[in-house]
């Protein structure tokens, strides 16, 4: 019995072990939009606690047509939005996809999303495994 | 009336001046003080002295009504311009707006009137701007026009816009506008009184409109 017990306990360290080395993905949400717009956009936080940068790649949705990243950029009082070819977490830190900076261009929505509906979404990684998380449709201005 | 007399009368007049300058420079002086402990800087964004007078333009509101220069006089404005196409920061924008306003309202201040101009005319008609604009607030307004209308407003107000061709967008049609994305005030005028630039902070807006709003009223 103890050594179930002992033998269980070291499986579960090591478990807790293997979950602090992986990505956290938290905060995933979409804001809500206008009945008429097709085009909408994803934000999350992602925390990269391993000693190697993780590099998102590529997202897919089965809500969207398609996903790519974008990027905000504020210069001169002109705010412009431009393609991002991936998103780099560095080690050891912590990546925002936040309104008016990086997010998720999700494009030709196929169904209406309304405030509290979950979303799919595939995140594929260069180093990591797939990720396959769960975004919230939100009201809010920001997280 | 002997010269003690003359004296004393005179001095009492003397010292009767001198009492009243001496009042009157403290008075003088407490008001300077007063002035200097009521002036408040100018709200950072506020064109004082100096606010620009709108001239005519003439653009399409809801219900295809003309929405014009006189439109403009007699409120309170805060005008924005995007496109409904662009997911991120016009939506942030006018969700933000609604919140400024709700709060305004809840806290019984004088509230602006919501404008949406569109800088993509081509693919926001006036029916699906209506659209765009009441989802955030039904009493938002959505205004659109030729390109060459749009520009007889934002040429004269420093609005600038760009289509750029989205180059992976899957039916290679597809284009972003790059745009101001500043906040206008507009006063019952029809001056731009103020401006508050990207990126927004709610709290600092509506302070700063308060206090734009307050220091023109006062002039």
């Amino acid at each position: 019995m103890k050594k179930t017990l002992t033998a269980l306990l070291i499986l579960f360290t090591s478990f807790t072990v293997q979950a602090d080395q992986t990505l956290v993905i938290e905060n995933i949400w979409i804001r809500e939009a206008p009945p008429t717009v097709k085009v909408l956009a994803a934000y999350m936080t992602l925390k990269n606690p391993t000693d190697q940068d993780i590099t998102l790649i590529y997202a897919e949705s089965p809500a969207f047509e398609d996903v790519m990243f974008h990027k905000t950029e504020i210069t001169d009082g002109i705010a412009k939005m431009r393609h991002a070819k991936e998103v780099v977490i560095p080690a050891h830190s912590s990546f925002e996809l936040t309104p008016g900076n990086y997010h998720l261009m999700l494009m030709g929505r196929k169904e209406l999303l309304k405030e509290g509906d979950n979303v799919k979404i595939k995140l594929i990684f260069k180093n990591i495994d797939d990720q396959n998380v769960s975004a919230v449709v939100k009201k809010t201005i920001s997280e | 009336m002997n010269s003690t007399s003359k004296k004393f009368i005179l001095l009492s007049l003397v010292a009767l001046v001198a009492g009243v300058l001496l009042s009157q420079a403290l008075r003088n002086s407490d008001s300077i003080t007063h002035d200097i402990s009521q002036a408040q800087p100018l709200p950072p964004g506020l064109l004082w002295p100096n606010p620009k007078q709108i001239t005519p333009f003439q653009l399409i509101g809801q219900n295809a009504k003309t929405f014009d220069l006189e439109n403009l006089k007699g409120h309170w404005s805060m005008i924005f311009f995007g496109y409904t196409h662009c997911p991120d920061i016009c939506p942030t924008t006018m969700t933000l707006m609604n919140s400024i306003v709700s709060e305004l309202s809840e806290e019984k201040q004088p509230t602006p009137r919501v404008i949406f101009v569109t800088v993509d005319p081509e693919r926001d008609t006036q029916e699906h701007l209506a659209d765009y604009v009441t989802y955030f607030n039904p009493a938002f307004l959505g205004l659109t026009g030729s390109e060459e209308n749009i520009a007889s407003l934002t040429k004269q107000i420093g609005i600038l816009s760009m289509k750029i061709p989205d180059e992976n967008s899957t039916e290679g049609s597809e284009y972003l506008m790059d745009h101001s994305a500043s906040i206008l005030l507009i006063g019952p005028e029809a001056r731009l009184i103020g401006i508050f630039s990207a990126p927004h902070s709610k709290a600092d807006i509506k302070h700063r409109y308060l206090a734009m709003r307050n220091f023109i009223d006062n002039q």
